[in-house]
């Protein structure tokens, strides 16, 4: 039909139209086809004697290659499935019956189904430690002889390979400098923000992380520094070897850390201090692990702000008190606060950097 | 088909031919966003899910359709947008600029004839449905397919003639379509 419209304004281009469209093949008794050879072809099977045959089939009538092409179209527009072709359409149909509680299948509510699946591609690290190291007075001290740097922005965090493979993690909004290739006698490096490091052992080149204010040295591997530049502390926690945290002002004033614990520099106060870690989720930005047993709504608001960098209003002072367990696991923030709000019954709305908690209690 | 839904016309039977007509395509289309199939699958049933336990509550003036596309290319983004908090390697990813070429509109309009793919494919029996997607998307020769199945090679190409013979049959109009379309177009310009 259109074609016929094209006759008329175009002339001589719109007799090609036209002889297009009136070419539909009608393959029943009129021609002999070979199946059989068309398979072989399309799936790159052909041997030479069949190929041979194929070329003096489409020889032998011109209305064969046209034949021929329809049926490489057909194969040809598979492409367009291929994404899904492998997608059992009816067992995907009964498991949305499951989860739809159709026909007496086990009800899951669309929250438990957000939850039960992670949405969180991640590969493994093996070391952990977090240095966060804050301060501007260390930066003068140390840059000369710092080459590289690389910063993790405020969206991801980005893990680093040092010059001796020591491999570093850098949370958002974090900085490392270091040289590009390390000193006989010593390796340095400098952290603003936290990072977590598993460094290569080398006992005869100790490791030195220097924050600013205080200065780390690894005498075994893996550990957790937040330094800061908004906080008055330097944290160090250590989940494996040991550890030296020390005042770069006062070097003797030094403390030694073993796996699991946690120090304290306060360079304010100028006090270095030891204790056990007791926060079960120092990782969580780096691991996507949130572990609450019986924890106050007010400390898991607290923690999930931190970890997923967003502010956290609580509109009734009183649902602070509520409790929680629960574990989450490489989770979207997204179906983190949908589990919060089923489980105590609250409303988590978020907008851009501000997440709002309404409810009435728990 | 219908194309809106109001008030209560939810029903199970509906939800069921909606959920069947769209599924694959949307799956294809979060596929777009996720790279990995079975998070684009998770996804698309959540929003089927969500659907579901909504249904009392459905008011549209748009169709069902593009409600579906939207509440798929959302979640995609919140998807894109969580992961790339914990990417972990040197090279910045690409992701927040992979959402912005998918467009949803050029990808629903090409829906209608990967329907009518997908229609074709279920039609064809089991047994040739199975060898002809072993053949053409998981690119197994026949001998391969012959002995996975343990039936006779000509029993495997007897098996793909007879799928092929149906899939053209069934989508010769979208290929003199399109052909039509491209001869036209060339010599127009030619």
């Amino acid at each position: 039909m259109v074609c016929i419209i094209y006759l008329h304004d175009i002339g001589v281009n719109g007799f090609l139209c036209v002889y297009i469209i009136s070419k539909p093949m009608k393959e029943d008794s009129k021609h002999i086809i070979p199946y059989e050879l068309f398979i072989k072809y399309l799936n790159d099977e052909l041997n030479e004697h069949e190929d041979i045959t194929l070329q003096s089939w489409l020889k032998a009538n011109p209305e064969h290659s046209v034949i021929f092409d329809e049926y490489k179209s057909t194969w040809n527009l598979m492409d367009k499935v291929k994404d899904v072709a492998n997608i059992n359409l009816e067992k995907e149909w009964s498991k949305q019956k499951n989860f739809s509680n159709i026909e007496n299948g086990t009800f899951i509510s669309a929250k438990e189904l957000a939850e039960s699946k992670s949405q969180w591609s991640f590969s493994k690290i093996a070391a952990v430690f977090v240095v966060l190291i804050l301060s501007a007075a260390t930066i003068y001290y140390i840059l000369p002889q710092f080459t590289q740097e690389k910063i993790a922005s405020n969206t991801e965090i980005r893990q680093i390979v040092l010059p001796d493979g020591s491999e570093v993690t850098l949370n958002i909004n974090s900085k490392i400098k270091y040289p590009t290739k390390f000193d006989q006698k010593e390796r340095k490096v400098h952290i603003e923000g936290e990072a977590f490091f598993d460094v290569t052992k080398n006992p005869e080149v100790p490791f030195k992380i220097s924050t600013g204010e205080a200065v780390i040295e690894v005498l075994g591997t893996s550990f957790n520094v937040s330094a800061y530049n908004t906080y008055e502390e330097v944290e160090v926690v250590v989940t494996e070897g040991t550890v030296a945290l020390s005042s770069l002002e006062n070097p003797q004033n030094r403390i030694i850390l073993n796996s699991g614990a946690k120090g304290i520099y306060n360079h304010s106060n100028n006090y270095l201090l030891k204790e056990t870690n007791s926060d079960r989720n120092f990782l969580a930005w780096k691991t996507g692990k949130i572990v609450f047993e019986n924890d106050s709504l007010s400390m898991v608001l607290n923690t999930i702000s931190r970890i997923y960098n967003k502010r956290i209003i609580l509109n009734n002072k009183d649902l602070g008190q509520c409790t929680l367990t629960v574990t989450f696991e490489k989770q979207s923030l997204e179906s983190v606060l949908n589990v919060i709000e089923s489980t105590l019954n609250l409303e988590l709305i978020a907008e851009d950097e501000t997440i709002t908690v309404t409810g009435d209690g728990c | 088909m219908r194309n809106s839904i109001t008030g209560n016309d939810l029903d199970q039977s509906t939800f069921e031919k909606i959920f069947k007509d769209y599924f694959l395509s949307l799956c294809s289309f979060a596929t777009k966003y996720t790279r990995d199939q079975d998070e684009a699958k998770d996804i698309v049933h959540q929003v089927f899910t969500n659907l579901w336990e909504k249904r009392v509550d459905f008011h549209l003036d748009q169709s069902v359709r593009s409600y579906l596309y939207t509440a798929v290319h959302n979640r995609c983004l919140n998807y894109i947008r969580d992961k790339k908090k914990f990417i972990q390697d040197d090279i910045p990813q690409t992701t927040e600029s992979l959402s912005s070429y998918i467009d949803q509109s050029d990808f629903m309009e090409a829906e209608e004839l990967r329907n009518e793919i997908y229609k074709a494919l279920a039609e064809l029996p089991e047994g040739s449905r199975n060898i002809f997607k072993m053949s053409r998307f998981e690119g197994k020769k026949y001998k391969e397919i012959a002995e996975e199945l343990g039936i006779s090679i000509k029993t495997v190409e007897t098996q793909m003639s007879k799928a092929l013979k149906h899939m053209k049959g069934k989508l010769i109009k979208y290929i003199q379509y399109i052909s039509m379309l491209i001869g036209g177009l060339y010599y127009l310009f030619a």
